[in-house]
């Protein structure tokens, strides 16, 4: 911390730092008086006349060496700040057209307990295998719709498919299931079917 | 336009630094280095122990420095000023890091030297001790001092530059002179009564 001078010490100081002893009107003489002795000052008058040509002046100083610098954008340097603002931006327009992928989830709130640990395994099975049972009555009835003069090859074809076919009742009531016409009320498949019923028989 | 316009060693400080600012002009700065790096390099001469290889990179790292901050420039203030404020923070900086050691503490091995001779070497002498005195102030004196009586500064632009009020600055410059006027009596004791052959 340093200590301000008093008015006495401010007045000493300006004679020193401008005066010689000599150039001292006998007042201000008499007034240094009172804080140094004569040698004391013209000391220090001394001390500061020498200090101004204590140094050599200086011969050669190396020529200034500019670093190039590449952080320009078109040969123009930009601030930091706007540099960064722009990759924040960039940043924001990435994320604004960047679609959602992710599920609505169930809030915190939402939630009727909350676990105690952190870690949740879910089990989920995958039935990736489908079986399908092609019924191959039902495709030959719809073949026979449209036709009545192959009824007797057709009637041989199914006895030996249905001789070969396992009959799954549940898949295959199901595949007969239509949303269309039914073939109860088609006459060729009737008849088909009486015949297929009578060589049976025999 | 171009054969109106003044050649950069007519441009002013303040002209020149404005050169630098709007387009970071290298001309404009080699041109304050050329003239400015001589009292630059005697000041961080004087401040930093008299290490010419350190005080040559102080002025690099100096100029460097204006080109950072050149941003931080006041037009309205005089370059001069402005310059040996970062000058006098850079030593600042450098004392705190490392505070510089007085070269001896008694003077001894000046006062074995204080023989009769003629005033030339008495002078020498003298000057020695000075240099040798001003190495022993606190780094806040030693700055004014060399502001003031060496780079002939005025008190107001030591106010400026050491970023404090001018009251402070004739404190400081006070008991800096005090001081070394102690410290060359220390030194050598005849000094209290001899120094009258010096003038």
């Amino acid at each position: 911390m340093d200590k301000h001078l008093n008015d006495n010490e401010e007045r000493l100081f300006d004679l020193v730092d401008q005066k010689d002893f000599d150039q001292l009107t006998p007042e201000e003489q008499a007034f240094v008086a009172t804080h140094f002795s004569e040698a004391e000052y013209r000391l220090q008058r001394q001390l500061i006349g020498e200090s101004s040509t204590l140094y050599e002046a200086v011969s050669e100083v190396p020529p200034l060496v500019i670093p190039v610098t590449n952080s320009s954008v078109f040969g123009k340097q930009i601030p930091l700040y706007q540099a960064l603002i722009g990759i924040a931006a960039t940043i924001a327009l990435f994320l604004s057209i960047w679609p959602d992928q992710t599920e609505k989830t169930e809030t915190q709130n939402d939630k009727p307990a909350l676990s105690n640990t952190d870690t949740i395994i879910q089990t989920k099975i995958i039935r990736d295998t489908v079986i399908r049972y092609k019924n191959h009555r039902n495709g030959n009835q719809l073949a026979q719709s449209n036709r009545s003069d192959d009824e007797q090859f057709l009637a041989t074809q199914m006895r030996i498919l249905e001789a070969n076919t396992l009959q799954l009742p549940e898949i295959v009531n199901d595949l007969n299931r239509t949303g269309g016409h039914s073939l109860k009320d088609d006459p060729a498949s009737e008849r088909l079917l009486k015949s297929t019923y009578q060589s049976d028989a025999r | 336009m171009g054969i109106f316009r003044k050649h950069i060693t007519q441009l002013t400080d303040e002209e020149l630094m404005v050169e630098v600012i709007n387009h970071h002009s290298s001309s404009a700065i080699t041109e304050l280095h050329r003239r400015y790096s001589k009292k630059l390099l005697g000041y961080f001469i004087k401040m930093l122990q008299r290490d010419a290889d350190i005080a040559n990179d102080f002025v690099q790292e100096l100029f460097l420095r204006i080109l950072e901050k050149k941003h931080l420039y006041d037009p309205e203030k005089k370059f001069y000023t402005w310059l040996f404020t970062i000058a006098s923070n850079m030593c600042k900086t450098a004392y705190r890091k490392s505070p510089i050691v007085a070269l001896s503490n008694d003077g001894y091995e000046l006062q074995r030297h204080t023989v009769d001779g003629d005033d030339l070497a008495e002078k020498n002498h003298f000057k020695e001790l000075l240099k040798e005195s001003l190495e022993h102030l606190e780094h806040h004196h030693k700055t004014v001092f060399v502001l003031r009586y060496m780079e002939q500064f005025s008190l107001n632009e030591i106010a400026d530059i050491t970023e404090t009020s001018l009251g402070t600055v004739k404190s400081r410059l006070f008991y800096a002179t005090k001081k070394m006027t102690e410290l060359l009596k220390a030194f050598d004791p005849t000094y209290e009564s001899t120094f009258f052959k010096l003038n």
